[in-house]
């Protein structure tokens, strides 16, 4: 239970607090609270397939950011928020995939299927099992390995999220999906189902009230459960104290009536008029088209009103981490492209992963980028359109575009292209471009990548997705993932064990180690077969913190 | 093109289905290789069926791209004893080795809902070495190959009355190789067992490493080469470069009239 929660909470049981004086932990940390700011949450949206890196990065590597560095690439749409959006450049995510990936010792990671680890890994940080040392072997185990700890947002959400769980959503309106999609895991090799739009939609609807701020825990209360139980971990630590018998009593009496006078007072902002008002309320659009870019009105399409569910989602606090998850495999024929785009990503007519370059490949590529770049532009401008405290919910937000690998026909993952909107409450710096990995020496032009080295149209060229050739050089952009997941927990608040790994109980207050390893090496063999694989460099990223 | 594609199927494909596989792998005569009378089987239960898709009206489609040169020949979507199942053949229309390959598949209804979707690796029997000087090994579909796969995870609750139509597609990897010996698999024949049909035979680590926890799987077909089931092989030894692993499956209720083993894991 977070700070802030207590705040709001505390404050709206009033006499009830005031009846238990003796309650000095309670009181302190009310105290406490008083302080802090308002609720905070991250939203993240992940897509497939890499990107053309040399028309995604803007051609700086570190400075301010502005509108006119995102002007001249496909991440436009994005430019009118240019003050508020940090891009972290030089990031690794973890566990890449390369045809010499033989086991321990040999390769940048496992030798599962190329995109199987890759989205197993890529939020848990973790390795998959079983494991490969064959990258070009067959049967199921190469293509069903799954992770063996759970994603970020489960690891967030069991510490933030009153239901202790994610809201995870498929744009598409796929609920499962297959370890070689799949992204969110409650737990090792367990895929979490997605919730549809109307699920997510209708858990909203119940919190439609006026009144206060509603949080967390004065929605857990809606739901039922018991203020007791909110503060169980306070409580027990007094109950387990030396106690008179009159002094049990009274904590006994006070129990009962902060669950009695626990009523709720919804958000002033959580309403059905801010639902239409996003655009949250609509319906699923069901005409021409494909299941994302079909139209819901003459402003948003499919993919938005999912945005606009998470946004509404952010404001009435019912849940503080949210996903976004958009398809694998789709056919983006409202973008006019009527092929799959993973064989799009490789430059070829079908899934071969090498052969003769096929025609607009690489234009179509660049329509897909500018189309998400649009996508979580609509999104942090719902976000910034919802005032709160001094700013708007987008101050208070973390929300980051990650892609699955950096240039989809070399499946790197090394500078991998993330960009975030929101300080996360004044955590993060923003309108700044922050290289992570500089003493890898790599210039501004290096750190474009190499996307259009093969299949430019108009050029008759072969692809090859085994020799990484429109990969950034795996030199350079190799600053591990798991210090900005980090730097993420820690904006939210989260709490670690004493070994600095996320713990819901504490006892530290800041997360510094996520994950299996920080290294991509240590995961070539599986978990264990590399000696001495572990968070080499632990901590968040300082250089992105505001202060 | 939907509503070509299982007319086209059934006239163009039948002959390739009913001569490939079955020159892979020894074919028992219908009910002849149960073994012993009296075996609780339907051997030859699936014999008249001679259809390349079940079942029957159901829709198979390519998604954008497809296999490549990979082609389903035959696919059957059943219930399983626990799950939702379906199995497929393809055959390697093309010239060159699809390597590292995995089948993926949608089910939609009528009205284009999507129910489920599954995934699973297509087996292979031949074996090549990457010709960049790594020496990797890569396991492949050879041109004019017949694979198979099975998906036995589809949701149970999956109701196959309402699965109209099934979108497949294919990665693998069109890679420069050579080919090398591997895994081979000899005297495979369907025997009687109590609770239905089993397989047994030999498999042999024909690569110069050994071989952990070998696998196999063997795909009972009826008459057009349809897989019906799955029958599963797992052994826990490590089978020397060289060597044999004597296996028997786990077994299948409808053995059709011929079948098709293949290995089902490599080192």
């Amino acid at each position: 239970m977070t700070n802030f929660n207590r705040r709001i909470l505390l404050k709206g049981l009033g006499g009830a607090v005031v009846a238990a004086p003796f309650l000095s932990s309670i009181w302190e940390r009310s105290a406490k609270a008083q302080a802090m700011t308002t609720p905070k949450r991250t939203i993240v949206m992940f897509t497939h397939y890499g990107c053309i890196t040399n028309k995604w990065f803007p051609a700086k590597l570190t400075g301010e950011l502005t509108a006119a560095d995102l002007m001249a690439t496909n991440l436009a749409p994005l430019a009118p928020f240019a003050k508020k959006l940090l891009m972290p450049r030089g990031i690794r995510t973890m566990n890449e995939w390369t045809a010499n990936n033989t086991g321990a010792g040999k390769g940048r990671g496992q030798g599962n299927d190329s995109h199987t680890q890759i989205a197993g890994s890529i939020f848990t940080c973790q390795p998959v099992t079983p494991n490969s040392n064959d990258p070009f072997s067959f049967g199921d185990p190469k293509f069903k390995a799954m992770p063996i700890g759970p994603s970020l947002d489960h690891v967030m959400a069991k510490q933030l999220s009153p239901s202790g769980t994610p809201l995870f959503m498929n744009v598409a309106g796929m609920s499962k999906e297959q370890p070689q999609s799949a992204i969110s895991y409650s737990a090792g090799e367990q895929i979490f189902t997605a919730v549809t739009a109307t699920q997510a939609f209708s858990g909203l609807t119940n919190l439609f009230k006026q009144g206060t701020p509603m949080n967390a825990d004065t929605w857990a209360i809606s739901k039922g459960k018991a203020i007791t139980d909110i503060v169980k971990g306070d409580l027990s630590r007094l109950m387990a104290k030396d106690m008179s018998k009159a002094d049990k009593d009274k904590l006994a009496a006070w129990m009962e009536l902060a669950n009695q006078v626990g009523s709720v007072v919804a958000s002033a902002q959580c309403t059905q008029e801010l639902a239409m008002t996003l655009g949250a309320s609509n319906k699923l659009g069901t005409g021409t088209g494909d299941a994302l870019t079909r139209k819901v009105n003459d402003t948003m399409d499919n993919a938005d009103l999912y945005s606009a569910i998470a946004a509404l989602t952010a404001a009435c606090n019912a849940n503080p981490v949210i996903f976004l998850k958009y398809p694998n495999n789709f056919t983006f024929s409202g973008l006019g492209i009527n092929a799959d785009s993973h064989n799009q990503s490789h430059r070829l007519s079908d899934a071969s992963m090498q052969g003769p370059c096929v025609k607009d490949a690489v234009a179509n590529l660049e329509k897909i980028d500018s189309y998400y770049a649009q996508k979580f532009a609509n999104l942090v401008k719902m976000l910034d359109s919802m005032a709160e405290d001094s700013g708007t919910v987008l101050d208070n937000t973390v929300a980051v575009w990650m892609n699955e690998m950096s240039d989809g026909n070399a499946h790197n993952l090394n500078n991998a292209p993330i960009i975030q909107a929101g300080s996360g409450g004044g955590y993060f710096k923003t309108g700044q471009v922050i290289n992570l990995d500089a003493a890898s020496g790599a210039t501004p032009e290096q750190m474009l990548g190499r996307s259009l080295s093969q299949c430019v149209d108009g050029t008759p060229q072969t692809s090859n997705g085994v020799n990484q050739g429109t990969g950034t050089d795996s030199k350079y952009g190799n600053a591990p993932v798991n210090k900005y997941f980090c730097n993420i927990m820690n904006a939210m608040g989260m709490k670690a064990d004493a070994s600095g790994f996320p713990a819901k109980d504490g006892p530290a207050s800041e997360v510094t180690h996520f994950g299996y390893s920080d290294k991509t090496e240590d995961f070539a063999g599986g978990a264990g077969a590399v000696q001495g694989a572990t968070i080499h460099n632990p901590g968040g990223f300082t250089e992105l913190k505001a202060s | 093109m939907r509503a070509k594609f299982l007319p086209l199927l059934a006239v163009s494909l039948f002959p390739l289905a009913c001569s490939s596989a079955p020159q892979d792998h020894a074919l028992p005569e219908a009910g002849a290789s149960a073994g012993s009378a009296g075996a609780a089987t339907t051997v030859g239960g699936s014999a008249s069926i001679d259809t390349l898709i079940a079942p029957e009206g159901l829709t198979v489609t390519p998604h954008p791209g497809g296999c490549g040169a990979l082609d389903v020949i035959a696919l059957t979507l059943r219930a399983g004893p626990t799950n939702g199942e379906l199995y497929a053949a393809l055959k390697n229309g093309g010239e060159t080795p699809a390597c590292s390959p995995a089948f993926s598949v949608q089910l939609f209804d009528s009205t284009e809902q999507m129910l489920a979707n599954g995934l699973a690796g297509l087996l292979v029997k031949r074996f090549y070495r990457l010709t960049d000087g790594s020496n990797t090994i890569a396991a492949c579909v050879g041109p004019g190959d017949t694979t198979m796969v099975a998906i036995t995870d589809l949701p149970a609750e999956l109701a196959l009355t309402d699965v109209a139509r099934v979108e497949y597609w294919c990665n693998f990897w069109a890679l420069d190789v050579v080919e090398t010996s591997g895994l081979r698999l000899s005297n495979v024949r369907a025997v009687a067992r109590e609770d239905g049909v089993a397989y047994t035979g030999a498999l042999e680590n024909g690569f110069d490493v050994a071989l952990e926890s070998p696998t196999v799987a063997v795909f009972p077909l009826n008459r057009a080469g349809r897989p019906l089931g799955v029958a599963r092989g797992q052994g826990a030894l490590t089978v020397p470069p060289g060597d044999n692993w004597d296996f028997e499956t786990d077994t299948v209720s409808d053995a059709g009239v011929a079948f098709a083993a293949y290995p089902a894991g490599g080192p």
